[in-house]
């Protein structure tokens, strides 16, 4: 028994000297004055009370019983031994005899008090271990977070690893995500191929090899650096979510409670991650059904394709510089989460136009050619009736009907014609009836008064629509922004009429990249209009108060690195495309 | 390397865990460990042994925790002896009041060991 260490040390782990020396007083009292009392480990005396005993002294031992079966023995050495009774003797030897029961009793007690002891500071361990590795891991909902945070604490807490690695499953298959020490990231990867990680992903249970040379399931893949091996499986209900793998260069570095404490950890970190992954999914989700209700917009109208998604690129752009700019707009600041939103305001401004009817919204002309036919054959009867020259009239009327902000004298031609009633067989015909001549009359655009409110219900429309859609905090001011983006600064603007500082400075921003676009693409009234002419008519619309004059400068000033900017970005899909790609279920 | 600690708990159990904890120091880098069941009992012990490190109880009859870390910082022999609360009252006001009066640190308990560890041997200037 620990043979290796000094006598005095062997002693020292059954009790502690300054106990056995309480005992030895309260013995030595019992005892005649000549005695010496000393314990002894072997036959080495070594905590004598008062002296060391010569060696012509006669000494008396009795073994002490322990649990260590330690050699010890408690002796008392006498003087003059031959001049001691024997009835005396016999009393000496029963004080021995009760200071070794004595001694033994408290040594057993103090092992057991030790054992005990052990295991409660091993819970103890473990319960701090969760108190501490639950508030670390749980404070963040992002993966990466999460993963540094479980190598932190397998870093930091007690475990003999010198490196280690966490491993997530990717579309094809697992891959390293993080990793501590020094460790070249080759070794670790051929560790994915190893039987002993498949068995651990099936089994979803943790394993140690003490000589990880000897594992015929792995033994091939490993470097010199690696000569013990802890692999864990990352679980969470009946998924595994990822393996995380410490090693350390010594052989048998690791032990049962290392597995204990690590599994701990895993089952943590295990949870954590899925609701990571959990968290990302509605994210992912929620950012694919806004980009599906986009394109939906989009489907309905080739001429408006991409509009909604040039939006939006075109307003983050548009919004990073503001963010830098530091003269007029000094105190605007947005942060990822406000460009997030003002993303998904530019995807999602036009939205109600699904619940707009599909002729205004698709109108070419001011009125379709099939009633322009009707007309020209109307025209015809009535020059022949009238022998009257008709085509040019009709080639005229063909014309405004293409305008998009005809002329007064056009005008007033449509006044001349629509007073002229005909008579065929009895019954009598206008050239042109009432609707018609509504149509025809409009100043600017193609739209009747009643048309344009129906196209003006659009900004409540994408309200009332998204009003379903439970968005998180950081897009609460999404609706609004939608609501406004066809508001103008001189109170000109739909719905509500609202007029400056009303208008949320988003909305503004929005204003002016769909102006921008609008003019810039091709619609069904009109061809593209170059962007230097885009820009005027902005610069005209600030200049009218309707826009902001800063912003319209800002962005004109600009234009060539907001459009630059608006191809580069890539905010709808902020994280990793790991999330939701997975099929879970076949992880195993 | 080495050094003295002492730890003053009336209640049994925490001197125990205490000592349990300890007791890795003890073997593997000669500390040695001293225990006291009350304040007054504590404060000789301080005294006599001059102990480089002591976890000290605040609630305790007699004299508490507070009261011996005062006088401990009040005695011009004692500067060197550092002294870590360690109590089951976690209130801010608490803390601050042991730090006031000279505390090293201010520990709650059910106590981490490994915290424990790490404390004392940083305090003890010892090399993990």
């Amino acid at each position: 028994m620990n043979a290796y260490l000094k006598p005095e040390a062997r002693l020292k782990k059954l009790l502690k000297p300054k106990k056995l020396s309480a005992f030895f007083e309260k013995a030595s009292r019992l005892l005649p004055p000549n005695s010496t009392l000393c314990a002894y480990i072997g036959s080495t005396p070594i905590f004598c009370k008062s002296q060391t005993p010569l060696l012509s002294d006669k000494t008396i031992l009795t073994y002490v019983k322990n649990p260590a079966s330690e050699d010890l023995h408690i002796g008392i050495s006498l003087k003059e031994y031959d001049e001691i009774s024997e009835k005396e003797i016999e009393q000496i030897k029963a004080v021995l005899d009760f200071t070794a029961y004595s001694i033994a009793n408290h040594i057993e007690a103090e092992s057991a008090r030790r054992m005990l002891g052990e295991d409660t500071l091993a819970k103890y361990r473990e319960l701090s271990l969760l108190h501490r590795s639950i508030v670390e891991l749980n404070n963040s909902l992002r993966l990466k977070d999460v993963i540094s945070a479980l190598i932190q604490e397998c870093r930091s807490s007690a475990l003999p690893a010198e490196m280690g690695a966490v491993y997530l499953p990717e579309e094809n298959g697992f891959t390293i995500f993080d990793s501590f020490g020094v460790l070249s990231a080759d070794t670790f990867e051929k560790l994915i191929e190893c039987s002993l990680f498949k068995d651990i992903i099936t089994s979803l249970r943790g394993e140690i090899l003490n000589d990880a040379k000897l594992d015929c399931r792995c033994g091939s893949k490993l470097c010199e650096k690696i000569k013990s091996l802890l692999i864990m499986p990352i679980p969470s209900p009946n998924v595994c979510e990822g393996v995380l793998i410490l090693t350390s260069e010594c052989v048998n570095a690791f032990n049962a409670s290392h597995l204990k404490h690590v599994a701990t950890l895993a089952s943590v970190a295990g949870i954590s991650i899925s609701n990571a992954y959990n968290f990302e999914s509605i994210r992912v989700l929620m950012d694919a059904l806004l980009k599906a209700l986009a394109e939906a917009i989009d489907a309905r109208d080739p001429f408006t394709a991409g509009h909604s998604e040039r939006v939006a690129h075109l307003a983050v752009s548009f919004s990073r510089l503001i963010s830098q700019e530091d003269n007029f707009f000094q105190d605007t600041s947005f942060n990822d989460e406000h460009l997030r939103e003002i993303f998904y305001a530019g995807i999602l401004h036009d939205i109600g136009k699904i619940g707009i009817k599909e002729e205004v919204l698709t109108k070419k002309t001011r009125l379709p050619n099939s009633m322009l036919d009707i007309i020209g054959m109307r025209m015809k009867l009535f020059g022949i009736h009238n022998q009257q020259e008709w085509e040019p009239d009709y080639k005229r009327l063909k014309q405004i009907n293409l305008s998009l902000s005809p002329h007064q004298e056009d005008l007033d031609f449509i006044h001349s014609i629509s007073d002229v009633k005909f008579k065929i067989n009895g019954s009598s015909i206008y050239l042109l009836h009432p609707d018609e001549r509504k149509c025809l009359l409009v100043r600017k655009g193609n739209l009747t008064s009643e048309e344009r409110q129906e196209i003006e219900r659009h900004p409540i429309e994408s309200q009332r629509i998204l009003e379903h859609i439970p968005f998180h905090d950081d897009l609460s001011e999404l609706l609004t922004i939608i609501g406004q983006h066809h508001e103008r600064l001189d109170g000109s603007g739909y719905p509500a009429g609202l007029k400056g500082d009303e208008i949320l400075i988003q909305s503004q921003i929005i204003a002016i990249v769909d102006i921008y676009d609008a003019i810039t693409q091709e619609r069904h009234y009109k061809p593209a209009t170059p962007q230097a002419r885009a820009l005027k008519i902005l610069a005209e619309e600030a200049h009218e108060g309707k826009l902001n004059k800063n912003l319209v400068d800002l962005f004109i000033a600009n234009i060539l690195d907001i459009e630059q900017g608006a191809d580069t970005i890539n905010l709808d899909r902020p994280t990793s495309p790991r999330f939701c790609k997975i099929p879970r279920s076949n992880l195993n | 390397m080495g050094g003295k600690i002492l730890v003053v708990d009336d209640e049994v159990h925490i001197r125990m865990l205490l000592e349990q904890t300890l007791e890795e120091l003890e073997d593997d880098y000669d500390v040695e460990l001293l225990t006291a069941e009350n304040g007054e009992e504590g404060l000789d012990v301080i005294r006599e042994e001059k102990p480089d490190l002591v976890f000290l109880d605040i609630m305790m009859p007699y004299m508490n925790g507070y009261e011996v870390c005062q006088e401990v910082r009040e005695d011009s022999n004692l500067q060197d002896v550092k002294i870590i609360l360690l109590t089951a009252k976690g209130q801010e006001v608490d803390r601050k009041h042991g730090l006031e009066i000279g505390a090293e640190r201010y520990m709650t308990k059910p106590f981490d060991p490994d915290e424990i560890l790490e404390v004392a041997k940083i305090i003890l200037h010892i090399e993990s």
